[in-house]
């Protein structure tokens, strides 16, 4: 029994970071209908952008800071410069396919999600092999009752599920956001509404990217080792988690990473053999989802008006 | 009506998308032959009306009879395929293919070649892929020589004009028992309209036994083509009957009226 | 037309393979670089006159057939010329693979819109059919040919019917969940080998001749690789054919349909489930043979050859090379493929440069290098 719950928090925790990548990619769909694929290589550079950091403040002779400045100014660093990035990436690359058919962005992002992968590979010293993620979370043991947890999955947990409630309020209690929910509904009318929705875009994707970044970071945490092609795997699970709840339904990015998250847990924990097919096993789902309620759990199918 | 039989009739027709009752418990009605016209204030589930019919959407009760034989549940290919052809409010035209190409589509229901055809009797394809070319041809010519020209041109490529007369050609192209037109004038200038008016009549004489049911917001299109005018209003018929009559009908000056009024209002 | 522009027509085309052999058979980068920006060269200066797209198009209706046998002639003449270059000839015949798929693949991307990612599982189950079935059955290549074309049609039967009623979006999302699940599969499973794959697949034979050993005609010996590559030739040949066969057909008008408006297309009396499902199963079944074929020709394969990566290089190649337009999509292969090998400096950096090319294309010319031609009806 403590075996199984202390299976259900690792699954918690994993599920909060794929709800920071997912959150990010139901949040581009719902404001402008993407599907933005290189969304997981944006999160995989936040890794690198801590590694980097890292060696930088290791460098600076700042080891004497103590443990949780270095991690917090790694975590807060990497995340806004992440931040940065992913949004240039949407006006480089995802801006100039606005008015473009769907299949152009979609071709154009997974793309761009190859540059990315390369570029890493290529000019990053020693990128095709795996990296080292230094550990700025304590990877102590704690007791809560009969259960032995890890005080960095617990970290880790937290964090996450404080951001993604930051990014909720942001969206649903201040201005900003709701001008977010606005052009998500209907851009020519926020537009005639003097909402300039260019900006708000921008905007969506910053705070996209930041959560990606920050996921970026706690990955490379709990698995202590990065490779420049996680964004693949990362980001096809993310976007899997936004489809099974729901694209463009924020609880649905919520409740699609929690099934997402279990399923593989609970599938390489006890299922015999299971553990090399957990991602089979969540792709079938997404496949099955896709096919037969492309609204998801949570999410509405739109009527279409003919 | 007593000497059309009727092609298609519709009986207690409804369909409710989430709460909203679009198509109300429609009885209506088309004669082999007849033209009836379908008029009401926007959003009044004319559409969705044509939609039912042609089987892109599914009615929560009622029938639709064509010929004797309910149509519902079947889907649009095959209704198809059974003699009903409609144009769109909004001009669905396969744009990036040539105007030709469009109209020997609408003839897809009608031929017969198939995959083991393309491979093995080719011949076959070939001869039928030309003998609707030449129809295709024929049919554009019948509204304008202009048209017949410029059948190579992609419909993206075409005045919009031109497009509703590609895209009634593609529907004529099927050879149906029954055309469903939606707003065949919408967007048109006066001039446009009677041009439109001269096409449809000049197909009536062609098929005398063609069943044409015209949705507009043209009354003078109505007034002049239809033999019979429905009436609806919030998804349900509010009246029926031949032009000079439901055009006094306080019902449907009410309707009408009422929409105006509330513009006014506003 | 006078025999001046006639001698000025074969000129042009002899010109072009000539630098096609060039550009084959150099070894100095700046080299290869040269004849490569002299074809590019010509190219853009046709596309920017139009008198000589005029040219060359009369010169192409008045002496179609001498210019096909022509361009035949050179193409069966290659491998001769580059007897002395057998990884050459290895690449040419690498190119033709990528075509076969790209060739399928443009009916369903270009003539019907359907964006499919899952070339890499389509390729993988023709190369594991005929795999498993020479290595455990010995079944000869010849039978295996179609067989694996058939299961990889079948696959494709399967995975297009749930996805009638999906949109576009979520189909090509579907599609590319198939191709990793396919690839995962082949990876963990130790039927398929793992990893590790399954080798000791033998060559074909036709009659005497093995394909393992080279061809020795009029005194020449050719490099065993040149079976290969004439045979897939043939495949590209036969492929093409049934391209137009399919273009020229109700099929390719319902396909076209479907692409610009399915509830339209439905009205017309077009079953839109029978011409989707249609498109995967003629796609799948081309990706299936170009599979077994490549299978016998390593002799060895493994999952590593069958990933996502090669799913995004077939798109890249039809997008690139013209939606909806064989001829580019051909071109698009020869790019796609050989360039990168030429260039061995930037070996590494090939996924790099496909990515970049890939965004440059959709930027500059989304239609592709070529556009699609109207169907005219004599």
């Amino acid at each position: 029994m403590t075996e199984l719950l202390e299976q259900i928090f690792f699954a918690l925790m994993l599920s909060s970071t794929y709800a920071l990548i997912s959150v990010g990619f139901t949040l581009f769909f719902g404001a402008i209908n993407i599907v933005h694929f290189s969304h997981g290589d944006v999160a995989m550079l936040g890794a690198f952008c801590g590694i980097i950091l890292y060696g930088i403040l290791g460098l600076a002779g700042l080891g004497s800071m103590p443990l949780w400045m270095v991690a917090l100014i790694i975590i807060v660093v990497s995340s806004l410069a992440i931040g940065f990035v992913g949004t240039f990436f949407e006006r480089m690359v995802i801006k100039p396919f606005r008015r473009s058919p769907l299949l152009m962005v979609l071709v154009a992002t997974i793309a761009l999600g190859i540059v990315i992968r390369e570029t890493v590979r290529l000019f990053y010293p020693q990128g095709s092999n795996p990296q080292v993620f230094p550990r700025i979370l304590p990877q102590t043991a704690f007791r809560l009752g009969s259960l032995q947890l890890r005080v960095d999955h617990l970290i880790i947990l937290l964090i996450s599920v404080l951001l993604i409630v930051v990014m909720f309020l942001f969206i649903n209690r201040t201005r900003a956001g709701l001008a977010i929910r606005a052009i998500s509904q209907d851009m020519e009318a926020a537009n005639l509404m003097g909402i300039n929705s260019d900006i708000m875009i921008a905007t969506t994707f910053l705070i996209g990217s930041i959560l990606a970044g920050l996921a970026g970071v706690l990955i490379g945490s709990y698995q202590t080792v990065v490779r420049f092609d996680i964004g693949l795997m990362g980001g096809i699970k993310g976007f899997s988690a936004a489809v099974v709840g729901g694209l463009g339904s924020f609880y649905g990015a919520i409740a699609g990473s929690l099934v997402l998250g279990f399923v593989e847990s609970l599938v390489s924990a006890y299922v015999p053999g299971g553990a090399p097919y957990k991602d089979v096993f969540a792709f079938v789902i997404v496949i099955f989802f896709l096919v037969f309620k492309p609204s998801g759990i949570l999410g509405k199918a739109a009527p279409v008006k003919i | 009506m007593s000497h059309h039989e009727a092609i298609l009739r519709t009986e207690r027709l409804t369909i409710t998308f989430g709460g909203l009752c679009a198509v109300d418990q429609v009885d209506f009605e088309v004669g082999r032959g007849e033209t009836v016209g379908l008029i009401g204030p926007n959003g009044s589930g004319k559409s969705t009306f044509f939609n039912l019919i042609t089987g892109i959407y599914r009615p929560t009760s009622g029938a639709i009879l064509f010929e004797g034989e309910n149509l519902v549940g079947q889907k649009p290919h095959e209704i198809a395929r059974k003699g009903i052809a409609r144009t769109f409010q909004n001009n669905r035209l396969f744009s990036d293919i040539s105007v030709l190409d469009n109209v020997i589509l609408g003839m897809h229901g009608r031929q017969t070649t198939g995959l083991f055809d393309t491979f093995f009797r080719y011949r076959r394809v070939s001869s039928e892929l030309k003998t609707g070319a030449k129809e295709a041809m024929e049919l554009l010519s019948f509204f304008s020589d202009e048209l017949r020209q410029s059948c190579l041109k992609r419909v993206m490529d075409l005045p919009h004009g031109d497009r509703r007369r590609v895209e009634i050609c593609r529907a004529l192209a099927a050879q149906p028992k029954l055309l469903l037109l939606d707003e065949p004038a919408g967007g048109m200038s006066p001039e446009e309209t009677e041009e439109l008016m001269q096409d449809i009549r000049k197909v009536k004489e062609k098929r005398r036994d063609l069943s044409l049911v015209v949705i507009e917001h043209d009354m003078a299109v109505i007034e002049k083509i239809a033999q019979r005018v429905y009436v609806f209003n919030y998804g349900k018929k509010i009246a029926e009957g031949p032009f000079s009559l439901i055009s006094k009908d306080p019902k449907v000056i009410e309707a009408y009226l009422g929409e105006e009024g509330e513009d006014a209002a506003a | 037309m006078k025999v001046l522009e006639a001698i000025a027509f074969f000129g042009v085309e002899i010109i072009f393979f000539l630098l096609v052999f060039l550009f084959l058979v150099f070894e100095k980068t700046l080299s290869i670089f040269g004849a490569l920006a002299a074809l590019v060269a010509l190219s853009l200066l046709v596309g920017r006159y139009p008198v000589l797209h005029q040219f060359l198009r009369r010169g192409f209706s008045t002496y179609k057939i001498p210019s096909i046998l022509l361009g035949l002639l050179f193409i069966l003449v290659l491998p001769i010329l580059l007897k002395e270059r057998p990884y050459h000839i290895f690449i040419l015949f690498n190119a033709g693979l990528f075509a076969l798929l790209a060739l399928g693949l443009n009916w369903q991307i270009g003539s019907t819109n359907i964006v499919n990612f899952a070339t890499g599982a389509s390729f993988a189950t023709g190369a594991y059919t005929a795999a498993l079935l020479a290595v455990h059955l010995e079944w000869p290549f010849w039978v295996l040919l179609p067989i694996s074309g058939l299961a990889a049609a079948t696959v494709g039967f399967i995975l297009g019917l749930p996805c009638m009623k999906t949109k576009t979006y979520y189909l090509s999302l579907v599609t590319m969940a198939f191709t990793i699940i396919v690839y995962l599969i082949l990876n963990n499973l130790d039927f398929t080998g793992g990893p590790d794959g399954i080798s000791g697949i033998p060559f074909p034979s036709l009659g005497f001749h093995s394909f393992g050993s080279p061809i020795r005609l009029w005194g020449l010996e050719i490099p065993f690789q040149a079976n290969f590559y004439y045979l897939v030739v043939v495949l590209v040949a036969i492929t093409f054919l049934v391209d137009q066969r399919f273009r020229y057909s109700r099929i390719g008008l319902a396909w076209n349909a479907i692409r610009n408006d399915e509830i339209a297309a439905s009205c017309q009396g077009i079953d839109i489930l029978y011409y989707k499902v249609l498109s995967f199963s003629a796609n799948f079944f081309f990706d299936g043979i170009s599979g077994a074929l490549f299978a016998f020709s390593m002799g060895h394969i493994s999952p590593e050859s069958f990933s996502f990566n090669v799913s995004v290089t077939v798109v890249a190649i039809v997008i690139v090379g013209g939606l909806d337009n064989p001829v580019g999509v051909l071109l698009g292969s020869f790019l796609m493929i050989i360039i990168p090998e030429k260039f061995q400096v930037f070996q590494d950096y090939r996924m790099l440069i496909f990515g970049l090319i890939i965004l440059l294309m959709l930027r500059l010319r989304p239609k592709g290098l070529f556009p699609p031609s109207v169907r005219t009806y004599g």
